[in-house]
């Protein structure tokens, strides 16, 4: 029955991030300011912000940004951390060294004031953002992916294939990274919901999208100044992010379960 | 004619370890011949059979005069060589046959994978008809199972139709039956002395079980703490020994027939025995030079020992069977 719950849910946000149009009731960016800051109502679910556009149909539009984006940062952040982290348990020694400070340098600071500093260098928009998550979300995969390389290179197997003339690349791609692919994609599940948060949390602070873009982080920012007259402006998107984030996270819960198995 | 496997002074040395892992060990192996090496564990045999196949990593020292196979350097060879070697020249059989398979790819894959793509096919169907070979029943459809669909002894005897693929010249068997049930080991041993007769391949066999080596070996190094302490003929070994301790070793088998009487001597003291004899701790019949001075290898017809006391031993103690 959860499962069935949680796959719903699952479908739900795919379609949303997919194909916006098919759910949303209006057009995210048409103006009416006759009715602006509308409570909700048949006719606009979520009611409208200050300019009379439909939140609902605002908060369809920008799953696809927000999510789309975090799935992105989770898999670039992913990739580049199963690399480097594979490469230095396996090869160990003096790369291992080198590439696991930069990683404990990378780790040594709050990841959102890093991520904040890194996308405030780099330019206020939405691709300096994602960058900057990347950036300070790949050293999470790196340790741990070097940890399981470190434990599977030493298994019978490894050598057995070592012994009839397996070159190095072959090893890594055929018997260590299959190996290491489950705890990375348990890892990403819960991470979409987690960079989610961290992604809105930068465009609230007006570092990532911006206006008129109706990514969640900032629609809930342009939603403080009215929270005194319009409580749906901010808590129905903010109720919306909390049940994204949630799914995410007890999707990967679950997932990493079913490996105990 | 020319040894197929040529072992000139090989020293292993572990790193942070007090003494050497193998001290000094030079043996050569002919055409379609097999030498067993028997010892205890911790004597130094998979560790010398992991240094001749360069497995051992940054982890252990190696030095050797010499180790050639097939008039290839092994001991010098850069590590693209090395795999060509380790594919086509030798065939390896591992101890325990479900640790060394990779469970999440298919056993075909695994085998067929160190090969060239183009050559994929034609080995795919080289590889069925030696897994017929060695008694595994529906081959083609065996092939592209994973290793959990296969049983222990199925899986051995699919690493033994594996090692044979590219010809090699010599058999690796790392203590090949240790990990499997009495039945499966008759059956595994006699395919692998039926094997090595009709391929005509040399075999270096590392084993503790010395019913084992009578069967197949035709030669056999005795290892004790890394030191080879006898060698010779397997039947010269098994029904003549010379050094006290592969007598206590024969001795050690459990018999039906008599109650035990060899002495057990449980501590082994590690480091301990420095300069002298590395078996002196243990030896019923050491005496004082024993701990002073290391025995060297003296050799006659039938073999080699290294005992100061080799002429006397069998007058001494008596091997219990």
């Amino acid at each position: 029955m959860k499962r069935i719950l949680i796959a719903l849910v699952l479908a739900i946000i795919a379609i949303t991030v997919v194909a916006p149009s098919l759910i949303a009731t209006h057009d995210p960016f048409a103006l009416d300011v006759i009715n602006r800051l509308q409570p909700p109502s048949t006719e606009h679910l979520f009611g409208t912000d200050e300019a009379g556009r439909d939140i609902f149909s605002r908060v369809v539009h920008g799953a696809r940004i927000t999510i789309g984006s975090s799935m992105a940062i989770v898999f670039f952040a992913a990739l580049l951390g199963t690399l480097i982290g594979a490469s230095a348990g396996w090869f160990g020694g003096r790369i291992d060294s080198y590439l696991m400070r930069v990683v404990d340098v990378f780790l040594a600071f709050p990841y959102l004031v890093l991520a904040m500093a890194l996308a405030a260098s780099i330019g206020r928009n939405m691709g300096s953002s994602i960058l900057a998550l990347i950036l300070v979300w790949w050293p999470g995969y790196a340790r741990m992916v070097r940890g399981q390389v470190l434990s599977i290179k030493n298994e019978l197997f490894v050598k057995a294939s070592r012994a009839i003339g397996t070159g190095n690349a072959r090893i890594l791609r055929w018997h260590i990274v299959p190996h290491t692919s489950r705890a990375v994609i348990v890892r990403a599940t819960l991470d979409i919901g987690y960079v989610t948060i961290a992604l809105t949390g930068l465009s609230f602070l007006g570092l990532g999208a911006q206006n008129p873009s109706p990514e969640w982080g900032l629609l809930i920012s342009n939603a403080k100044a009215y929270v005194l007259f319009g409580w749906w402006y901010s808590v129905l998107p903010g109720l919306v992010l909390v049940g994204v984030v949630s799914i995410f996270v007890v999707l990967g819960d679950r997932l990493s379960k079913e490996k105990g198995r | 004619m020319n040894p197929i496997l040529r072992v000139d002074s090989l020293q292993v040395h572990y790193r942070g370890a007090p003494r050497p892992a193998v001290a000094d060990i030079s043996f050569e192996i002919g055409q379609s011949e097999c030498l067993a090496i028997v010892g205890e564990s911790g004597s130094g045999k998979t560790t010398t059979a992991m240094a001749l196949l360069r497995l051992l990593g940054p982890v252990a020292e190696i030095s050797a005069n010499a180790i050639t196979l097939a008039d290839q350097d092994f001991l010098n060879a850069t590590p693209s060589e090395l795999r060509a070697f380790r594919r086509d020249l030798i065939g390896t059989v591992f101890q325990d046959p479900t640790a060394n398979w990779n469970p999440a790819r298919t056993i075909g894959a695994q085998v067929i994978q160190p090969f060239p793509r183009e050559e994929h096919e034609e080995r795919r169907n080289e590889f069925i008809s030696y897994m017929e070979r060695v008694g595994i029943d529906r081959a083609n459809l065996r092939i592209d199972q994973y290793p959990h669909n296969l049983s222990g002894g199925m899986l051995q005897r699919a690493m033994i139709a594996g090692a044979l693929l590219g010809d090699p010249r010599l058999l690796v068997a790392d203590e090949p039956t240790s990990a499997l049930d009495v039945t499966v080991q008759a059956d595994l041993i006699s395919l692998l002395k039926d094997l090595a007769e009709e391929r005509k391949l040399s075999m270096l066999l590392i084993s503790h079980n010395l019913a084992v080596v009578s069967q197949i070996a035709s030669k056999v190094i005795v290892m004790y703490s890394g030191h080879v302490v006898e060698t010779g003929t397997t039947e010269q070994v098994l029904n003549d020994p010379k050094h006290p301790y592969t007598i206590n070793l024969i001795s050690s088998i459990p018999s039906t027939k008599k109650a035990r009487k060899v002495p057990l001597y449980t501590a082994i003291s590690k480091g301990s025995a420095s300069h002298g004899c590395p078996y002196a701790n243990r030896c019923p019949i050491a005496i004082d030079p024993c701990h002073s001075t290391m025995p060297t290898l003296t050799s006659d017809i039938s073999g080699s020992v290294a005992c100061h006391r080799h002429e006397e031993t069998s007058t001494l103690i008596e091997v219990q069977r």
